[in-house]
């Protein structure tokens, strides 16, 4: 009994709409699975993604480990000889699955179009408008710009964002149990002899995450590299930041010690904060080029792409902005941008599971995942 | 000829003069043929060497020039003394001197004899001399000529080649066998692109070529009409036409061919469900679908919503049709299109084997496949069945999804090729005694295709040029440029004609074979043997020459066993003297062996020249003599070679075969045939029969040619001398 | 009233063709031919696919046919500088570069004997050499020899000019210009091979045992750089495992945009040409689709045939030399079985395809073209492109519209 296939029309539209506008342009010569330097030997990727694509069959195509293999490096678009950008194809796929994998779906649907942007900014605009009208009545306070006078830690940020984090933990944890299952429903089993998932985890991250060694193999975008590696590690700069300013604010809660915010700038934890946002608006620069200079023959950029670096530029130059005004003494800047500043953060975090972000963890998860089955590129 | 007079000039340039004996060549050529003119020069070529000749030719009336230096086929362009001057080129330069490897014989002590170079270059200038002794200026035969060119066929190639012969100011005769014009091109809905950027269906525009046709008053239209009979011959053809009960008799100059083609007969693709499930249809029948508007599922008459194409049905399989039918693929996106046209959320399915959109029509697929509602895969068919509520069922195995799979379809169209419309019905009805159809049809699988890649408009019926789908599956682009190239095939064929010259190959060519009726035994070789068809007989068989058929090979004048057949310049007796003038050793080991090698001019001859410009280098026993082709040899040279003393004869000319490379068709092989029946022969006069043999040569096989002939003479050297020597 | 004669600029199959046709009609024409021969391409290939016979048979009856009509005119290493007028009445000018090799030439070689300069010969694609003074092939038409001043010393050596016995060689020879005067034109320029090192994947003509489609017609042929002998550049071994690339910068929009017509074919009929040498080699052809149309079809199942030649659906994307061995690693997707693999061959044969010539050499005549450079116009002026300078074909169809555009430029000139 053969498989009975329906193509599913709409989701070719779908896959169309989320960046991979060209995928029927594919005529199969499978330049792109060869070309791919991380693509694997045994069923090789995007070819098969792209006659599936071209057929509509989602089924294959959601449950695919392969589309987060992929480092999105554009080597295969570069080289297709018809124009059908494969590498497109699987960022649009891995942004429907940040739609599909990530509940609740309605969060995911106003991620996919610029359209639902003011929904997207309306919510933590109006949260955090609330928070400003209960504290000080929407008014700017007098003295010292300190914000907490306007959004106190202990009553406003760390509530809010905890549940955010909570939130956003949850999400993900549901989903990656989801993707998992997906990933053995398409048959990728372990081996009696493969590594654990958390072993393959740690060494994901030691060997590519760390290194972005998978960016470095690629040929036709070297830009991509730095890029990307400013950014991620501006971004582990400022994590370690946040977490340091929060471990010390409980201590100082709690037993009295620590370091109180507004933090000096030659305090250590300021410097590193304030390099870790420099290193983000480089690489954002550099991302941000790249985009721009894409050849609209060989890649497009979908809102997704947009929309991340649109917030990470929101939350680094408002960040960076609220620091000038409150040291420049400019109140009423100062406090406006900050809030902006909250905003831009809870854009980034909040829907983070939705948006291309999300590949963080998922692709984190499904490189972990690959490992631990074997699933490697030729020649790795 | 009271008035000929020869003159006979040899080139000692070119390692000519520093290898031959000249003295013993003009001693020898001045005794044995005494021409009034016999000089040595320099450089023969060049402006003096020619002033020289000239001169004779001025004021000693010499007008047989034989040119005893290079091969004809270098300095082509440049011993032309004028119209009444016959040349002929004794090619001692790659044919002797070049390609010359002294056989280590001793110091002959026979006067008459010479080393083997100095008399293999008197043998070339004194078969020259023969030669230019029974050369006749050629007249050409006077004919009446009509010019009107019929073609055959009012479909889009039909169409296309009457208007353009019209255009070119000729009178056509267009004759249809249906109601009306146009063909198949009338039944389409939408054409595949025809113009750059080859990107989308057009709009039909037969009905702007049919206006054109119909406005056009060179050209007479005969619909509803059958060709009942084509007698004659090109330029003077009598055809008889039908139309209704009232007969009709045209004359015709030359005939275009553009019958086109019909579809394959789907009833014999049952087992993809044709005929046994009501919602499989050709693709034939899906354009006349379309083109009513009625693209519905024949069950039911319900709107197609999801139609499944099967690429190569019937094709590319052994069990059908064993070829392509290139315009498929094209058609199937196109009407893939058509489904998707009338319903937005309608799928179309295309299984293939290889997406064949060549060259430009790539742009066709690009374009075409760009469409969320198109599937396509490379896949084989595994079943084809009825579902449920009129569907109908596809299931593929080998695809490029990664798995066997089935599709659920209302409609299943079948995409079925091309039969030439020639294939199995006498279209042409050639009232020739060689039968009415062109002949070997199935070497093109029923198409009216020529066997040459460099002249696809050669037929084997003269003044007869078939375009369009009758000659090969083929696009309307393609058939467009196809109707012009047979119209002017036909045209050129009547301007040839007209000037009293052969058509193709050997285009140009004023003499034709001229029959001596007075010894015909009406054997009828020369009617069945030629490659054209050109014989006619009479009822005794007396053959009826046709010289417009004719393509010049002189096939019949080696068939024929009485020397019947002969050109102006080129006969039987004319190489039965050149062969005479071969001085043969009576002692071989004094000598050598002699062996006569007949070489087709058109292959194996340029072949031996480019040997000898690479430095070859083969026996000097040998001595060439070209002739028009193979099948021109007649048996009495053989006997003459033989009875003169030579130890024997090599033919070498084209491959034969299926893919035969004979200019004439069927030249080599015939000889091939003739050659046993020396074979016999020779049997019977206890001469072995290997004396004589053909090899198939190519024209590139330049390189074997010291091979073939050491490897003939070491063959020859094994039986001895003919035995029949000095007799 | 017109003027009845034709220009045919372009001397190989497809414009030796038109022009036969249009004299063997009754007209004049000129063929203008920019190498130092007619033939063209064809000139350089051993076998025509499918019947595999030699393209030098044509030829040589072309030549024959040249030579029996006085209405046929030629120029080589002639090219179009402008065109003026309209149809009817074009004045053509046209450069005649110097061959330094006069009519006197008999073609005996001396010269070459004596010459102390080689080359490289293009018309071997670089796989052999001439000498500076040359003959320009074996079946030359017209028969002379020429001197390539790029790399001849010149007068200072003169060595030829001292060898030549009738004065055919005038170093001092000048290029000239004429202009004829011709009622229509037909444009037969013909196509390039692709340049390959813009196959960057692909070894970019870098690797030395990665050959392109033509240099296999060169190897092979009888009067080519090895007599025929099918070798690896590299070394001279004979090659046990041959891969052919096909697609080789065709249907491909960073290169040619557009399917070459003749490369899937090219490369089966090359099948044969290994399979006549070495009864045992391993032949595997990457393909995207096989595209043998009509009855082309045959030829495809006789190589099918061969438990030899293997086929594979998937585009070669990456090929790279093994330098210990000179062997070349290709790498491509089998995508009927799904797998991606890395196969060593001892020689790989790219497919290349045909880029229109007047995309690279342009041409001083205004008619409209395409963006690959494809003519796509011109009849309303009495401009006719045939064959591969119209689109890409084999040589059988560029000889049925050679033949249709005869009698369209023959319709000009009666007008």
């Amino acid at each position: 009994m053969s498989t009975r296939i329906e193509p599913n029309v709409q989701f070719i539209r779908e896959m169309q709409a989320a960046g991979g506008e060209s995928l029927k342009k594919c005529y199969q010569c499978a330049t792109c699975s060869v070309i791919c330097p991380l693509s694997p030997e045994e069923a090789p990727f995007p070819r098969k993604e792209m006659v599936w694509a071209q057929w509509g069959l989602k089924d294959k195509l959601v449950n695919d480990i392969d589309i987060w293999l992929c480092h999105n490096c554009g080597e295969c678009s570069d080289n297709c000889p018809r124009g059908a950008k494969p590498g497109d194809l699987l960022a649009a796929l891995r942004n429907m699955a940040y739609k599909s994998l990530s509940k609740p779906a309605i969060i995911g649907e106003w991620m996919s179009s610029a359209k639902y942007l003011p929904i997207l900014f309306g919510i933590p605009a109006a949260l955090f408008l609330i928070v400003w009208a209960l504290t000080t009545g929407l008014t700017i306070p007098d003295g010292e710009i300190i914000f907490a006078k306007v959004y106190p830690t202990l009553q406003t940020i760390d509530p809010i964002f905890i549940l955010t984090v909570l939130f956003v933990v949850f999400t993900f944890a549901t989903s990656i149990k989801g993707m998992l299952s997906s990933f053995k429903a398409n048959g990728l089993e372990p081996k009696e002899d493969s590594p654990s998932f958390f072993k393959s985890l740690i060494d994901v991250v030691k060997d590519e995450i760390i290194s972005h060694r998978k960016f470095k193999d690629c040929e036709s975008n070297k830009d991509r590299y730095p890029g990307h590696l400013l950014v991620f590690y501006g971004f582990i700069a400022l994590a370690v930041v946040t977490g340091i300013i929060a471990f010390f604010y409980w201590t100082n809660k709690l037993f009295g010690f620590g370091m109180v915010t507004p933090l000096a700038l030659w305090n250590p934890v300021k410097i590193l904060a304030n390099a870790g946002g420099i290193a983000l608006i480089v690489g954002l620069v550099f991302m941000t080029r790249n985009r721009l200079n894409a050849d609209p023959k060989k890649t497009i950029n979908s809102f997704y792409d947009w929309y991340l670096i649109g917030v990470i530029w929101f939350v680094a130059v408002t960040g960076m902005l609220a620091q000038i005004f409150r040291l420049a003494d400019a109140a009423a800047p100062a406090y406006i941008v900050y809030y902006l500043h909250l905003v831009s953060v809870f854009m980034l975090f909040a829907y983070l599971p939705w948006s291309k972000l999300a590949h963080l963890v998922y692709r984190t998860v499904a490189l972990a995942y690959a490992r631990q089955i074997g699933r490697k590129g030729l020649g790795e | 000829m009271a008035d000929m007079k020869v003159g006979v000039y040899i080139c000692t340039g070119c390692e000519i003069g520093e290898n031959v004996n000249m003295e013993k060549v003009t001693e020898y050529i001045d005794e044995e043929s005494s021409p009034a003119v016999l000089k040595q020069v320099p450089f023969l070529c060049g402006k003096e060497g020619l002033a020289e000749v000239q001169k004779d030719v001025d004021a000693e009336g010499v007008n047989r020039v034989c040119v005893a230096a290079c091969s004809p086929r270098i300095m082509w362009d440049v011993f032309n003394f004028g119209e009444d001057v016959v040349v002929d080129r004794a090619n001692i330069r790659e044919l002797a001197v070049w390609s010359y490897h002294n056989p280590e014989l001793p110091e002959p002590e026979d006067d008459e004899m010479s080393d083997p170079l100095t008399m293999m270059v008197r043998d070339y200038i004194k078969m020259s001399i023969a030669k230019l002794e029974r050369t006749n200026k050629p007249e050409a035969e006077p004919m009446d000529l009509d010019k009107t060119i019929m073609v055959l066929g009012g479909g889009f190639t039909g169409l296309t080649s009457a208007l353009n012969a019209a255009e070119t100011g000729y009178d056509v005769v267009l004759v249809e066998k249906e109601s009306s014009l146009g063909g198949f091109a009338t039944k389409m809905y939408k054409q595949t692109p025809t113009k750059s950027p080859y990107e989308l269906a057009e709009v039909p525009t037969i009905n702007e070529l049919i206006s054109s046709v119909e406005g056009n008053d060179k050209i007479k239209i005969l619909t509803g009409t059958i060709l009942e009979k084509i007698k004659g011959a090109p330029g003077k053809f009598r055809v008889t036409i039908k139309q209704g009960e009232e007969e009709q008799e045209l004359k015709i100059g030359s005939v275009v061919l553009a019958t086109g083609w019909k579809p394959y007969d789907a009833s014999k693709l049952d087992n993809l469900g044709y005929g046994k499930i009501k919602n499989v249809v050709t693709n034939i029948e899906l354009e006349t679908m379309a083109k009513d508007g009625k693209l519905t599922r024949p069950s039911d008459g319900q709107p197609v919503e999801s139609a499944a194409f099967i690429q190569c049905a019937g094709q590319r399989d052994p069990e059908h049709l064993s070829y392509c039918s290139s315009v498929c693929c094209m058609g199937s996106l196109k009407q893939a299109g058509y489904v998707r046209e009338q319903n937005d959320d309608a799928k179309a399915y295309i299984f293939y084997k290889d997406m064949r959109t060549p060259g430009v029509f790539e742009n066709y697929y690009r374009a075409a496949q760009d469409d969320p509602g198109i599937f396509l895969t490379k896949s084989e068919i595994q079943e084809v069945s009825e579902g449920e509520n009129g569907k109908v069922l596809v299931k593929v195995k080998d695809t490029l999804l990664g798995e066997d799979f089935e599709v659920e379809v209302d409609l299943l169209v079948l995409a079925t090729g091309m039969v030439s419309s020639i294939s199995d019905e006498p279209v042409l009805k050639l009232g020739y005694r060689l039968g009415e159809q062109i002949p070997d049809l199935e070497l093109f699988d029923g198409f009216a295709d020529s066997n040459y890649i460099c002249f696809p408009y050669e037929t084997r019926r003269t003044g007869v040029y078939a375009a369009g789908c009758v000659r090969q599956p083929m696009s309307m682009g393609t058939a467009k440029d196809d109707a012009a190239g047979a119209a002017l095939k036909a045209i050129q064929c009547l301007e040839s004609i007209n000037r009293g010259v052969a058509v193709h190959p050997r285009s140009g060519d004023p003499t034709y074979p001229k029959f001596n009726m007075v010894r015909c035994t009406q054997c009828k070789r020369c009617t069945e043997e030629c490659p054209f068809g050109a014989l006619d007989d009479d009822e005794k068989g007396t053959p009826e020459p046709n010289t417009t058929r004719c393509r010049r090979c002189g096939t019949c004048m080696g068939a024929c066993p009485e020397r019947v057949i002969s050109f102006d310049t080129y006969s039987v007796s004319m190489l039965n003297e050149m062969i005479a003038s071969i001085q043969v050793p009576e002692d071989e080991e004094e000598g050598g062996y002699r062996i006569l090698v007949l070489a087709c001019e058109n292959d194996a001859y340029p072949a031996l020249d480019m040997a000898a410009m690479r430095k070859k280098k083969w026996s000097s026993f040998v001595r060439f003599i070209p002739i028009r082709c193979l099948g021109s040899v007649n048996t009495q040279w053989v006997a003459e070679a033989m009875s003169k003393g030579m130890d024997g004869v090599l033919l070498l000319g084209c491959k034969y075969g299926d893919d035969y490379q004979c200019h004439f068709v069927k030249g080599s092989e015939l000889c091939n045939k003739r050659m046993d029946n020396i074979g016999e022969t020779l049997e019977r006069l206890q001469v072995e029969a290997e004396r004589v043999q053909q090899k198939q040569i190519a024209i590139d096989e330049y390189d074997k040619i010291p091979q073939i002939i050491d490897d003939f003479i070491e063959e020859i050297e094994g039986y001895g001398p003919n035995p029949y020597k000095g007799f | 009233m017109s003027n009845s004669s034709i220009l045919v600029i372009g001397g190989g199959f497809s414009g030796l063709t038109a022009a036969l046709e249009a004299a063997e009609v009754g007209h004049e024409v000129f063929i203008v031919e920019k190498m130092p021969y007619l033939g063209g391409r064809v000139a350089q290939l051993k076998h025509y696919f499918p019947k595999l016979c030699p393209p030098s048979c044509g030829l040589e009856i072309n030549f024959q046919r040249i030579k029996n009509n006085p209405r046929v005119k030629h120029f080589t290493l002639a090219e179009v500088v402008s065109v003026s007028g309209g149809p009817g009445n074009y004045d053509v000018k046209i450069k005649i570069s110097p061959r330094y090799v006069n009519n006197n030439c008999t073609a005996c070689d001396k010269c070459v004997e004596v010459c102390p300069v080689e080359r490289d010969s293009a018309y071997d694609f670089d796989l052999g050499k001439t000498k500076a003074v040359y003959r320009p092939h074996l079946m030359s038409f017209p028969m002379r020899y020429v001197i390539d001043d790029q790399v001849c010393e010149g007068s200072s050596c003169a060595k030829c000019v001292e060898a030549c016995e009738y004065q055919a060689i005038d170093l001092e020879e000048k290029e000239k210009e004429i202009t004829i005067s011709v009622g229509s034109i037909v444009v037969a320029t013909g196509w390039e091979p692709y340049d390959v090192s813009k196959l960057t994947n692909l070894g970019a003509g870098q690797i030395s045992n990665v050959i392109t489609n033509m240099q296999m017609e060169r190897l092979a042929a009888p009067a080519g750089p090895t007599t025929g002998k099918i070798q690896r550049p590299s070394d001279g071994e004979e090659p046990k495992r041959i891969a052919f690339v096909q697609c080789a910068g065709s249907r491909d929009q960073n290169h040619l945009d557009y399917c070459s017509y003749i490369c899937c074919m090219a490369s089966l009929k090359h099948c044969t040409y290994i399979r006549e040498q070495y009864p045992d080699a391993e032949v595997v052809i990457y393909y995207i689709d096989l595209r043998a149309p009509g009855r082309y079809e045959k030829f495809l199942n006789k190589i099918q045939q061969d438990e030899k030649v293997l086929m594979v659906k998937g585009k070669v994307a990456k090929i790279e030399e093994d330098s210990a061995t000179g062997d070349v690693i290709v790498t491509a997707e089998d995508i009927m079985g799904g797998v991606k693999k890395e196969e060593k061959f001892n020689m790989v044969v790219l497919a290349t395809g045909m880029q229109p010539s007047i995309a690279v050499n342009e041409l001083a005549l205004e008619v409209p073209k395409d963006e690959e450079g494809f003519i796509t116009g011109g009849e309303d002026k009495g401009i006719f492109a045939v064959g591969c300078a119209k689109m890409p074909l084999d040589v059988m169809t560029s000889a049925e519209t050679a033949t249709g555009a005869a009698l369209k430029a023959i319709q000009t000139v009666r007008r």
